[in-house]
């Protein structure tokens, strides 16, 4: 069984207008689709279309929330979250049909208690001994400090338990001193992270070595899109979709790249395979217009297409 | 036949026989739940504790039912469920679980939740919890069998 921890879900809705005016009143807007989303919540999804046991943990409240916890168990997810007081928050995605272009406007979240902190370190506490791996990612509710991240992975290492560490750069430092397994820091926002923009692979290497000699064991960084580079501490590649794929989306795209390793390498296959189950998952996925993938055949078929090729 | 694990709910709220009643009573409101699994540090059930195992608690010489007077004597009958607010799940809970397997049948669960009366039953594999069925969730099963 793998374990996801996304402290601060969201109901996605994904809005189409004909044509998007800021500040103005759009009308003719339809609801493309209304879905639960969050990065170990991606993650989870994806897990059990490969077929692994997967229990969803986190933060939640409200209608929101119980909407969000049903579609998990009616897709087969094993939940496991804590109510909050205040209702999980609902992220708007709109798509400008004329241009293509997305504004998406991300909520805060709820405010979650110490109390109710406590209570999913308990549960946490009480899975972990059955858990192959940890996934734990997304932002952090309100109430909730980032060193929630290093007490998390400190609990899966004291199990014994290898944490996969998905987050932004605000909070990704305090849970790296922790030493997860292995890092994926979202740089999609602003393409930077310890002060400097990844716009190479000597920079994309740089910052992740700097992880690596934290004790961070993997280290994954995104790329053009969909290509990723992956470093350990004594080897490094560069993961590269096949030349024919057509980007329709990258919603999804990420989180499928962390499911998709997160199966190979709770499966005990070796990294390269590993990378490319993620790799192939991520491709599957962006070949989709903002929807997960439904099948594990739409992950497999990509497997040998994926290109590892060595870097520094 | 379906089978339990056709309809069961896939969860694993449970709280542990150190859970204080006032923190069983939050958990039970917030997920909407009438009754809640009792769990050791290893995850293995040992007990069972629902909403009237709380209110007997309080009242313990009458069943698990406030009597008339306080119930309309609001305060005094706050008051009596604030007391017993920090008590323990370990004094309270029923240890001997009435439970459903993934792999029973929907008589068999139907024999066991209707038969018995209960509102909820947790279901286990081996002696770890999987999650919970409710009636009426049994219910609108046994009337889909039927059609």
């Amino acid at each position: 069984m793998i374990i996801t921890v996304t402290p601060n879900p969201a109901i996605d809705r994904l809005i189409h207008v004909p044509k998007f005016f800021a500040g103005k009143l759009n009308r003719g807007a339809e609801v493309f689709s209304v879905s639960p989303g969050g990065k170990g919540i991606n993650v989870s999804y994806l897990l059990q279309v490969l077929g692994e046991e997967v229990v969803a943990s986190g933060f939640i409240g409200g209608d929101a929330g119980r909407y969000l916890e049903e579609d998990l168990r009616e897709n087969g997810i094993t939940t496991n979250f804590v109510y909050a007081a205040e209702e999980t928050r609902t992220n708007y995605i709109v798509l400008d049909e004329s241009s293509r272009e997305q504004t998406q406007i991300n909520a805060k979240g709820p405010w979650v208690s110490a109390e109710e902190i406590e209570e999913l370190k308990s549960g946490l506490k009480r899975l972990l001994p059955e858990a192959k791996m940890l996934v734990i990612g997304g932002s952090l509710p309100k109430g909730v400090e980032p060193d929630f991240y290093f007490d998390l992975i400190s609990i899966a290492n004291e199990k014994n338990v290898r944490t996969v560490f998905n987050v932004r750069e605000e909070v990704l430092h305090p849970g790296i001193e922790a030493k997860p397994f292995l890092v994926k820091p979202d740089v999609r926002a602003t393409g930077r992270l310890y002060g400097k923009t990844l716009d190479s692979t000597e920079k994309r290497l740089e910052v992740a070595q700097k992880m690596i000699s934290q004790g961070v064991e993997v280290v994954l960084v995104g790329f053009d899109s969909i290509n990723h580079l992956v470093v350990t501490a004594d080897q490094a590649w560069e993961a590269v979709a096949p030349e024919m794929v057509r980007v329709m989306s990258t919603v999804y795209a990420a989180d499928a790249m962390v499911g998709g390793m997160v199966y190979g390498l709770a499966t005990e296959q070796d990294l390269p395979q590993a990378i490319r189950w993620g790799m192939s998952a991520c491709v599957a996925t962006t070949m989709k217009v903002d929807e997960r993938v439904s099948s594990r055949e739409e992950v497999q078929k990509f497997l040998d297409q994926i290109r590892l090729k060595e870097v520094g | 036949m379906k089978k339990v694990k056709d309809i069961f709910t896939p969860d694993l709220t449970a709280v542990s026989e150190n859970t204080t009643l006032r923190e069983t009573a939050r958990i039970l409101a917030r997920h909407r739940l009438t009754g809640v699994a009792v769990v050791d540090e290893k995850g293995k059930v040992i007990g069972f504790i629902s909403e009237a195992d709380l209110v007997h608690s309080a009242f313990p010489s009458r069943f698990g039912t406030a009597d008339d007077f306080l119930v309309h004597n609001f305060v005094h009958l706050a008051r009596e469920m604030s007391q017993v607010g920090e008590k323990l799940v370990k004094d309270f809970m029923t240890e001997e679980v009435v439970y459903l397997t993934e792999d029973q049948t929907l008589a068999e669960a139907a024999e066991l939740i209707l038969g018995r009366g209960l509102k909820i039953v947790p279901v286990l594999r081996e002696d770890k919890l999987i999650g919970w069925l409710e009636r009426g969730k049994l219910c609108e099963a046994l009337m889909k069998e039927g059609e």
